[in-house]
């Protein structure tokens, strides 16, 4: 495919999915209701029982712990929901003809919007965990008190055990998104690429959530002795595995694609 | 694979396609040479969209072999899709373009795109260049179609249904005007139709296809041998009342 397609197909998936896109990225701010509504209370002077926990200044890493338990539990449905729509403008009425019509290869046609997809799916999820944490960080140091205000440090610590915590959430993210996507190319009725998408992923969980939970949060405390090197240490095997997976998913959609029917 | 002139312009050897135990085409051996004017004629359900897919490729033979412009057609049609012209019946577009953004979009897949051809085609067939997609009208979705077909020259013109849902002035200007000019610049085009008025007018060939077969295909004149009106010899072979001709028009 010349540079010219690529081009223009990259503009195409992008204004189709842009506004997707930007949901997803807002969906994956909706802890921060209860990360900001826990410090307006922490804020309220007759919240003395909590205010005693402030003096230990653990909200930015209970920011990351429930930031990244919202990610590997709600965040992997809303990235398959995400990857299972990614063919909804081209099946719906048929419009993928127009891309069929073209002198086009259809596995390369395949791979770029693939390749835009997962993007945004795992822009998404790791853009989050930085930017609640740091909208945390703002909110508590808003207004000056010296009870609440967090010090940079800290966040700047969070930050980098956070790194370790997106190489976790984009290989998950890009398990989910990938399968989810397989059905999106399978299946031409979006709602019904939509349930399988929401099934596996559901079965991923019931199958794997402890083990998730165990190599992401479980020797993580955040409260004291804060423990943020334990946080979402990287494991060869488990990351290897998600990414083959990953693989053998993109193969099986360029499959599915190539053969398509449409009438 | 040398593709030589003489060769015909389609050329299918028993096609069939089964959607189960429904066939759908069956045993198609269509010819097509090189600059004519062809109609694809049958009912609606008769088989031609069917048969156009196949040709294009969208859906796989269940038996036969097709070969368009002298190449056989195998799985990758990437280079055939350049010669080859088509404007669909459901004219599929993308909502959310605008007209300019829609030839522009087109224009990166084709290497023979003709940007004054298209432009000269755009001036002729008033498009609104700024107009969203989702607003355009039938008549100029139809207008459109033509001008992303047309615009990179293909040898091969293939148009289903061209005229459904227009009104008679549109279709004269996107068929009568149109396809005129294309086969009079030595290019081939197929249509399909189920309106006795559009074959007798405009093509030179026609194709007659009726539950998923082949019954009939040849020049017009050959077709039309005796004084008998051309409605009347398809009305004899495809079986069906004139009243569903007569709907057909």
């Amino acid at each position: 495919m010349s540079w010219t397609m690529t081009r223009a197909v990259i503009w195409k998936e992008w204004r189709e999915s842009r506004l997707k896109f930007l949901a997803l990225l807002g969906a994956f701010h909706l802890p921060l209701i209860g990360f900001i509504r826990a410090a307006y209370f922490l804020k309220q002077p007759d919240h003395d029982l909590f205010a005693f926990r402030l003096v230990e200044n653990q909200h930015l890493y209970a920011t990351l712990f429930y930031q990244s338990g919202f990610a590997i539990t709600v965040g992997l449905f809303l990235i398959g929901f995400f990857g299972a729509s990614a063919f909804a403008w081209d099946y719906e009425s048929n419009r993928v003809f127009f891309i069929f019509e073209r002198p086009v290869n259809r596995g390369s046609y395949l791979w770029l919007k693939w390749a835009v997809y997962a993007s945004e799916a795992v822009a998404a999820v790791c853009v989050s965990l930085f930017t609640t944490q740091l909208i945390v960080w703002l909110f508590y140091n808003a207004d000056g008190s010296p009870l609440l205000a967090i010090p940079i440090e800290q966040l700047t610590a969070v930050f980098q055990a956070s790194f370790r915590g997106a190489v976790w959430l984009a290989a998950l993210g890009l398990a989910a998104f990938a399968w989810s996507f397989f059905f999106g190319a399978w299946f031409q009725k979006w709602w019904t690429a939509l349930v399988a998408g929401g099934t596996v992923v559901g079965l991923f969980l019931a199958l794997m959530y402890f083990r998730l939970y165990g190599w992401i949060l479980l020797r993580f405390t955040h409260e004291p002795p804060v423990s943020l090197d334990n946080y979402a240490q990287l494991q060869a095997w488990p990351l290897v595995a998600l990414l083959l997976s990953v693989v053998a998913a993109c193969i099986a959609a360029q499959w599915v694609f190539r053969r398509r029917e449409i009438w | 694979m040398t593709t030589n002139r003489a060769d015909p312009a389609i050329e299918t050897i028993k096609l069939s396609r089964h959607f189960g135990r429904y066939k759908a085409v069956s045993n198609v051996s269509l010819r097509v040479p090189r600059g004519s004017v062809c109609a694809l004629f049958g009912l609606n359900g008769s088989g031609k969209t069917t048969l156009i897919r196949l040709l294009l490729r969208h859906l796989r033979p269940t038996a036969g072999t097709i070969r368009l412009l002298g190449e056989d057609l195998g799985a990758d049609t990437r280079a055939i899709r350049e010669r080859v012209g088509y404007v669909a019946e459901s004219r599929y577009l993308y909502d959310w373009m605008t007209v300019r953004e829609t030839l522009e979009f087109t224009r990166s897949f084709h290497r023979q795109w003709d940007d004054a051809k298209a432009q000269s085609l755009v001036e002729r067939l008033g498009l609104p260049l700024e107009q969203r997609v989702a607003r355009l009208s039938r008549g100029h979705r139809a207008r459109l179609c033509l001008t992303l077909a047309l615009a990179y020259s293909p040898e091969l013109i293939i148009l289903d249904e061209p005229t459904s849902g227009l009104d008679v002035l549109v279709r004269r200007e996107v068929l009568q005007n149109v396809i005129e000019e294309i086969s009079q610049e030595g290019r081939t085009v197929l249509f399909s139709s189920h309106s006795v008025d559009e074959v007798e007018r405009l093509a030179d060939r026609v194709a007659i296809i009726h539950d998923g077969c082949l019954l009939r295909q040849g020049p017009i004149d050959e077709l039309k041998s005796g004084s008998q009106p051309l409605e009347d010899i398809l009305v004899a072979l495809v079986g069906a009342q004139p009243a569903e001709l007569e709907d057909a028009k």
